[in-house]
């Protein structure tokens, strides 16, 4: 169990976490006591959950789950997998994004589905994208973005950073977050963040010395978020990132969960 | 009774240890203090930066290898990076320890550094990249620069080539089995390396990965036996704060952490044990 919190203690809100069977064989996942266990193992607090599922439309059935999931256990919250198809043939998801914004959804995070019929996820195309982009952008809805696989595109993931950086120059006002950026990539992530004033990095990945004070020194620490990657990474790299960087603790905390509650908190 | 741990209580406040020794097997600096001029954005390489950093989380001694003996590309720039790591462990011996490169590429240089160097002094050890020298670990060019570290007593940090093997690791530890090997960033996989770590008491692994699988060193502690995994943070390369609460974090016993922290550096490296406990052996 966590210590008490003491003077000086961070608390940590993981914007990245997988609940529940990952179908993968990387790792099988976490049920949602586990999950507990693993955040509180580290010292995180709280953690916007999403969860795996297969096949078309897999984001209604990973929705129910999140919800069922996130009921669960103490400190975990959903993160909405983004509707890119209708169940309905010839209906674009654009009505399903803008009920699960009226029902209390504050974010959405980009899946790709697994299926036999299923391409590389894309983020324009796919029904109703523009104006898709344009209702998360009008609620301040925040967006997350895989970012692992980059910087080249994989059967997965079919989009690059240069992708992401044009969606948040056309959506000025929609507040996105990269996922996992991997760490060698630093100088291409300076200049998207550079060229997009809504973009936020996650640091999962970021581990090496001196990167994350870097970014802030450049950038400013309202630009960065706490994301473990669970179950495909361990959250103590990261946690420890934060907890010894040389930043101020203003920053620290800012990084540690702040950035994350101010996205959250921003849509009608 | 149950033991209070110190690692983790350290990790989840962002503060020194305490009443525990932790000892980090695998570093990296270049020069006493940062250059004048234009620095990387994210990268201080001196040891003075290294020492502040290390000083946050309570490192009581680090071994490195010198950047500049790493990436040399002539035999200049070698000699200029062994000069240099002999400055900063005798400016700060209390904190650092130094691996000599092995520089595959420089063979007569690095025989020429083995031959001068007093075991115990500046070096404890030695590096081999095998992934930025492209060298195998069977290599000719290594082996006789193996063989004068054998006799000198130092142990050897190997980050293997892509393709070396277990098979490879298992020929190599067999030849040299005087020689400890701490095989870098957790290698191998868990698979297989019960048998060969059973095979060879002389090697280790240590625990410096970017980032990686919760329950990875649990896992190889499990595999390879709580003895012969060390700890390893890969600074000023890696965030060593990451990187020391990955193990300080772990579901381990505090008594097995100590292990890793303490026991088993000191054991990896019987060059630092010395060193560290002087000369009447405390």
């Amino acid at each position: 169990m966590r210590p008490d919190p003491q003077e000086g203690s961070l608390e940590f809100f993981d914007c990245d976490v997988l609940a529940g069977n990952t179908l993968r064989e990387q790792h099988p996942g976490f049920s949602p006591a586990e999950l507990r266990a693993e955040l509180d193992r580290c010292g995180v607090d709280r953690a916007l959950v999403y969860t795996h599922n297969f096949g078309p439309c897999a984001w209604i059935a990973q929705n129910r789950t999140t919800l069922a999931v996130t009921a669960s256990a103490p400190g975990l919250h959903p993160c909405f997998i983004l509707p890119q198809s209708s169940p309905t043939l010839g209906v674009g998801p654009l009505p399903e994004v803008e009920a699960l914004i009226e029902t209390g959804a504050c974010c959405f995070r980009l899946d790709a589905e697994v299926g036999p019929a299923s391409g590389p996820l894309t983020l324009e195309h796919f029904p109703q994208a523009g104006a898709i982009w344009r209702c998360l952008e009008h609620h301040r809805v925040p967006l997350l973005i895989p970012g692992a696989h980059l910087p080249e595109p994989n059967r997965r993931f079919g989009y690059t950073l240069e992708a992401i950086v044009a969606l948040c120059s056309r959506h000025p006002a929609l507040p996105v977050v990269l996922l996992s950026p991997p760490y060698g990539l630093e100088r291409l992530l300076a200049h998207a963040l550079a060229t997009a004033a809504n973009l936020h990095l996650s640091l999962a990945r970021l581990a090496v010395f001196g990167q994350v004070e870097a970014l802030v020194r450049t950038f400013g620490a309202e630009r960065l978020l706490f994301g473990s990657g669970l179950p495909f990474n361990d959250p103590a790299i990261p946690c420890g990132v934060v907890r010894y960087s040389r930043l101020a603790d203003s920053e620290k905390r800012l990084i540690a969960s702040g950035n994350l509650e101010r996205l959250l908190s921003r849509h009608d | 009774m149950i033991d209070r741990d110190f690692f983790r209580s350290a990790a989840l406040l962002g503060r020194p240890v305490e009443k525990e020794t932790v000892i980090d097997v695998h570093g990296h600096c270049a020069g006493l203090d940062e250059p004048v001029g234009p620095l990387p954005a994210s990268w201080p390489l001196s040891a003075r930066t290294l020492g502040e950093t290390l000083g946050q989380i309570g490192i009581a001694h680090l071994v490195f290898s010198h950047f500049d003996a790493l990436r040399a590309t002539t035999p200049g720039d070698l000699g200029a990076a062994h000069r240099d790591t002999a400055a900063i462990v005798k400016a700060e011996a209390k904190h650092l320890s130094a691996h000599l490169v092995l520089h595959p590429w420089f063979p007569a240089e690095t025989r020429a550094q083995l031959d001068a160097l007093c075991p115990g002094e500046t070096y404890v050890g030695a590096k081999v990249h095998g992934e930025l020298h492209d060298v195998r670990a069977a290599s000719p060019r290594l082996s006789p620069l193996l063989a004068r570290a054998e006799e000198l007593g130092l142990s050897v940090l190997l980050h293997v080539h892509p393709a070396d093997t277990m098979d490879d690791i298992d020929r190599l530890a067999g030849r040299y089995q005087r020689l400890n090997f701490i095989l870098a960033h957790l290698w191998p996989k868990p698979e297989g390396a019960a048998a060969l770590f059973a095979a060879h008491p002389n090697l280790y692994t240590d625990t410096s990965l970017s980032s990686g699988l919760p329950g990875a060193v649990e896992r190889m502690v499990a595999t390879v036996g709580e003895d012969r995994v060390v700890f390893g943070s890969d600074a000023a390369y890696l965030s060593p704060g990451g990187q020391f609460s990955k193990v300080a974090c772990a579901a381990l016993p505090p008594a097995v952490k100590h292990r890793l922290f303490f026991h088993n550096p000191l054991s990896a490296l019987p060059l630092l044990a010395r060193k560290l406990r002087g000369p009447a052996g405390h």
